[in-house]
């Protein structure tokens, strides 16, 4: 792979001189193929935020030399590439962003064969004003059954290829660490589970870390699904008894049923759990809690208690509110949002936008494990006409698991289409009349990555930097005994 | 003519090279095979980048390059050799630096340490690249002698140690440590030695809190803690060795026992002690149950049966692989009892243990009978547990090409583009992955699919009887499936079922087979069709009041009375 750069049009023009020179490359003769080439990730007509990662791709056109030129006004970087890899330098691709803010980048490929150059359609990228989130933190599993063995929760650092653990499974004696969840995108406020002899729900508050025993004899099980309320005092918890099956034939090879599940919250201050009738009814299984951005409500969803009749592909959940008084600890009005059970369907993974007007989901046929689902895909509603709209993002396969980035502009989603199995993080941008971009795969520095990566990207959280947390004091508060927290009841 | 001179080393670094080649290319192809199969070597910088996480990481990346050999046994057997003689020479160094008196002796017996621990079917080459780089430690920090750049030196190659070979690490500071306090007689040598101390004590401790973010204990032990310590004897006696060497070097001084013939006297003999040792320790049971497994793994049936032969070996995996075997061939019902069927029922399939190391054998069972979602499922839990592998990726890449699921099989064979001896079967087998329309028109996929039964239903995964009887209501055409419902039923000792699904059986069979015909005789005799089969269950239940039975011929002893009588492990009925 062989790379060459220009920064102005003169520049430009001198290599394309040289280029003719040393390859017969004259330009003006060049044959244009009159369609878009193809690009692996698919990275044309995309917006893109200021601050990302060279988007580095493969041309998978058939040839035995390609040339990229991506062009912003009087700008460019070069890239040459016997392979069909397009790997673009890091400091030439962030020089060239930072020129076109508010523009277009613009990607002219030239591919050769026998020594017959053609040259593609061009293609654009906008990149927008609004930054994401430097940090995405994803568990890194493989996309299994039941079993584990390597498993932990990174960080990548999107804005070049950097990535950093923020605990693995080797310092906590191999159990499993899941559920990780960071207050409104604060890289000072986070938990996650480590499972296990020794296990505990590891909560991190500006730097201070506690380990806690969320399970109470209340409690179905200790602290599932978290979400933090924006105080940073409370973490609501569902709490599941959950089942897998194994389906003998068919596109899904497993299923995941809860059995019983209610919702509690933990007090972080006190170190108890309450919760309310409203959320820990017997007549219904309540999860996926998240908060609106004011505090004010806990969004959940929500399904009819199944039987011992019920068949596991008719649970379905709705989209549900409660009111919460955080100084008094009191909830309130509980209000169906969304009635997804009506129309064969059920919600998961319900994440109120950073401006609290939209709530993004997920919408499958059936129960809470829309991560197998291959008709699960992602929804948006608008909080004040309770319009639902269907997202331009989704594909043939699994859309799930999402979060926003803290400025709403932009947000993460893990999806199934690339083979069906492991999920991807994908970005997308939301623009001022709330629709949204094309979506784009996180980029890598080997632009092949993904082919063969055989590890899940498990829930793509976004995270404000600076992240600079000493992974140490989470490995040595994991040694220590979790606290056992209190029930407490509501006044 | 030229004459070939050969001095002592020289002599005993071609007998080292020519007995480690004998001995593991005449006994080792099973452990070089079973290796082969638990490692996969990628040229890739994503699979470089994961060994980096641990201490030892490099010599664990290492060890997985030159296993990739393993490939062709004979290969293996070469690097195993090649890497046994680069520790006799080197060790020799490092003995002749420290004037150690019988250097060649204790070479030898170092490589013989290494043999022994290269038998165990778990121990990688991982050890022996260890010592070999420790040695190369060792060596240059006995070349230096002026203390500071000793010191320097020493402090330096603790930490590339420990970074390279993590808790092999002591094979270096254990000697060095030593050496520095009897080889040496300068005053330093003990400020030396306590630097060199607390430089190795506090290398991983260091490195655990603010690289590695690992537990203590841990870090002074990985990756020696793993397979249940049974590398941690071996690294013991390894450095008890180099540290008696060094003892001896020194209390044995100037004692010129090298040049003599009393020398070559003594290696003999501890070469004779090696041979006796290394094939004592050689185990043929193990070898059986290595070498059926490895067959059965790769769908060599004649070879499976023909190494089970009349093995008695109490391993689940011989019955597993053999009653697979005679599946496959189409002799299961004739043929279940000519085989020992000791763990009954159990000898079908393994039931779902979530510790339990065999998901990359079960799933063949589930495959066989046409459950490919649930040997999907076994074979990918394999890859979490085991890592990915080559054997494991070729059984997900045909299980997803059949499920129709070809960029699913395209990942795995990506994957095994990445490596040096199975990219050729992932380059032969990727145009599988682009034409699903061709796909659907190969024999295997065609025959395959059809046996995957028509409904979809939640699998029980424990009681196999039900998941049988499952697929042969769902598609009683599923010939694998009724020969193991019949010989689950024949070993469970549930013959009643059997005959209860007899018209299922001969459905697929215009003449009963012969375990089917037996188990009749006892309970439907009007079934039997083969005279021959009656007049033998007679003869066996007048043999069978005398206590000649057991001495009986072939024919009887290999029979479903016998079998029920005196081997079938579960309650009679």
């Amino acid at each position: 792979m062989i790379l060459r750069t220009g920064f102005n049009d003169g520049l430009f023009s001198l290599l394309l001189i040289l280029l003719i020179g040393c390859n017969s490359f004259h330009e003006s003769d060049i044959p244009v193929v009159n369609r878009l080439p193809v690009v692996i990730p698919d990275y044309t007509e995309l917006s893109i935020p200021p601050n990302i990662a060279p988007l580095n791709f493969r041309i998978k056109e058939e040839g035995d030399k390609y040339r990229v030129v991506i062009r912003c006004h009087k700008q460019s970087v070069v890239v040459q590439s016997t392979d069909g890899n397009v790997v673009i330098p890091e400091r030439k691709w962030k020089d060239l962003l930072k020129s076109a803010v508010g523009k277009e980048l613009v990607y002219t490929i030239y591919v050769s064969e026998n020594n017959k150059w053609e040259k593609f359609k061009s293609y654009t990228n906008k990149v927008v004003p609004e930054e994401v989130d430097q940090y995405l933190f994803y568990r890194l599993i493989y996309p299994g059954y039941e079993l584990w063995n390597e498993m932990g929760i990174y960080g990548r650092d999107v804005t070049c290829f950097d990535e950093i653990p923020l605990i693995e499974n080797k310092s906590v004696h191999n159990h499993c660490v899941n559920c990780h969840s960071f207050k409104q995108n604060s890289p000072d406020t986070f938990m996650f589970h480590v499972r296990g002899e020794k296990g505990g729900t590891i909560i991190s508050k500006n730097g201070l870390v506690n380990k806690l025993d969320t399970k109470t004899q209340n409690m179905l099980s200790g602290g599932v699904y978290p979400a933090w309320h924006p105080n940073g005092r409370y973490i609501a918890f569902s709490t599941n008894k959950i089942q897998q099956f194994f389906h003998a034939r068919g596109d899904k090879f497993i299923d995941v049923s809860d059995f019983a599940s209610n919702l509690v919250v933990l007090d972080t201050k006190t170190n108890t759990v309450f919760s309310d009738s409203s959320i820990q009814s017997a007549e219904f299984m309540e999860t996926f809690p998240d908060w609106s951005p004011d505090g004010k409500y806990l969004y959940f969803t929500r399904a009819e208690q199944r039987t011992d009749s019920t068949q596991y592909n008719t649970i379905r959940y709705n989209l549900m509110r409660i009111a919460f008084d955080a100084r008094n600890m009191t909830f309130g009005e509980l209000e169906l949002i969304y009635d997804a059970s009506v129309q064969n369907k059920s919600v998961t993974f319900p994440k109120v936008s950073p401006d609290g007007k939209n709530l993004m989901f997920t919408l499958s046929d059936y129960g809470t494990f829309s991560i197998w689902h291959k008709e699960a895909d992602l929804f948006m509603m608008d909080l004040e006409t309770k319009k639902v709209s269907k997202l331009p993002v989704n594909s043939d396969d699994v859309e799930s698991y999402h979060s926003w980035s803290s400025n709403g502009k932009w947000f993460v989603f893990s999806s199934k289409r690339m083979d069906g199995q492991c999920a991807r993080p994908y970005f997308a941008y939301v623009n001022n009349d709330g629709t949204v971009g094309k979506p784009f795969l996180l980029p890598q520095k080997d632009p092949e990555f993904y082919d063969s990566y055989l590890k899940t990207f498990n829930i793509p959280e976004l995270v404000k930097a600076p992240f600079n947390f000493d992974t140490w004091k989470l490995v040595r508060e994991a040694a220590f005994p979790a606290k056992k927290v209190k029930h407490t009841t509501l006044k | 003519m030229y004459k070939l001179k050969l001095n002592e080393s020289g002599f005993w670094t071609i007998i080292t090279f020519l007995f480690s080649l004998v001995y593991f290319s005449l006994w080792g192809q099973a452990l070089i095979q079973y290796q082969n199969d638990q490692h996969l070597f990628l040229y890739s910088e994503t699979y470089w980048q994961q060994f980096l996480n641990m201490p030892g990481g490099m010599v664990q990346w290492l060890s997985a390059f030159f296993t990739q050999f393993y490939y062709y046994y004979l290969l293996g057997a070469i690097v195993i050799a090649l890497l046994i003689t680069i520790v006799f020479l080197l060790s020799g160094i490092v003995l002749k630096q420290l004037k150690t008196p019988f250097k060649n002796s204790i070479a030898l017996i170092l490589c013989i340490v290494l043999t022994l621990l290269l038998q165990n079917y778990e121990n990688t080459l991982l050890a022996v690249l260890a010592v070999i780089i420790n040695l190369l430690f060792i060596i240059s920090w006995l070349s230096v002698r002026r203390w500071g750049v000793r010191l320097i030196l020493g402090l330096l190659s603790i930490v590339l140690s420990y970074y390279i070979t993590g808790a092999f690490y002591w094979v270096y500071t254990i000697p060095v440590i030593a050496a520095e306090l009897i080889v040496y007689r300068d005053i330093y040598r003990f400020i030396n030695a306590v630097l060199l101390l607390i430089t190795s004590l506090s290398v991983p401790y260091y490195l655990a809190i603010h690289y590695y973010y690992i537990f203590i204990e841990a870090a002074y032990l990985y990756p020696l803690q793993t397979k249940a310590y049974t590398l941690l004897p071996y690294v013991t006696a390894l450095i008890a060795i180099l540290l008696l060497s060094i003892i001896s070097g020194k209390l044995i001084k100037g004692v010129k026992l090298e040049k003599s013939h009393r020398s070559y006297v003594v290696t003999f003999l501890i070469l004779c002690l090696g041979v006796i040792i290394v094939c004592k320790n050689n185990n043929s049971k193990l070898n059986t149950i290595l070498k059926v497994s490895y067959s059965g793994k790769h769908q060599q049936w004649n070879q499976v049966l023909n190494f089970v032969g009349e093995s008695e070996v109490n391993n689940l995996l011989i019955p597993y692989y053999t009653n697979l075997a005679l599946a496959h061939k189409g002799v299961l019902l004739d043929q279940l009892f000519c085989y020992s069927q000791k763990a009954g029922s159990k000898g079908l399939y393994f039931t779902w243990e979530k510790n339990q190391h065999l998901k990359e054998h079960g799933g063949l069972f589930f495959y066989t009978v046409g459950y490919v979602n649930e040997a999907h499922h076994w074979a990918f839990e394999s890859l979490v547990q085991t890592g990915a592998v080559a054997p494991v990726l070729k059984d997900l890449v045909r299980y997803n090409l059949v499920l129709g699921k070809t960029s699913g099989a395209r990942k795995y064979i990506n994957v095994l583009k990445q490596s040096l001896f199975y990219r050729q079967w992932a380059l032969k087998n990727e145009h599988l992955c682009d034409d699903t329309e061709k796909n659907d028109q190969l024999n295997w996929i065609q025959h395959k699919r059809s046996q995957i039964p028509s409904e979809d239903y939640f699998m029980d995964v424990k009681i196999y009887e039900k998941d049988l009887l499952n697929m042969v209501v769902s598609k009683p055409d599923n010939k694998m499936a009724v020969d193991y419902l019949a010989a689950y039923y024949l070993l469970s000792n549930q013959a009643q079922k059997l005959i209860d699904k007899l018209a299922l059986i001969k459905q697929h069979y215009p003449v009963l087979p012969l375990a089917v015909q037996e188990a009749c005789a006892v309970y439907a005799p009007e079934i039997v069709t083969d005279k021959k089969v009656l007049m033998r269950y007679k003869y066996y239940k007048e043999s069978r009041r005398t206590t000649e039975i057991h001495n009986a011929d072939k024919e009887l002893i290999h029979s479903f009375w016998y079998y029920i009588d005196f081997v079938c492990p579960h309650d009679k009925n």
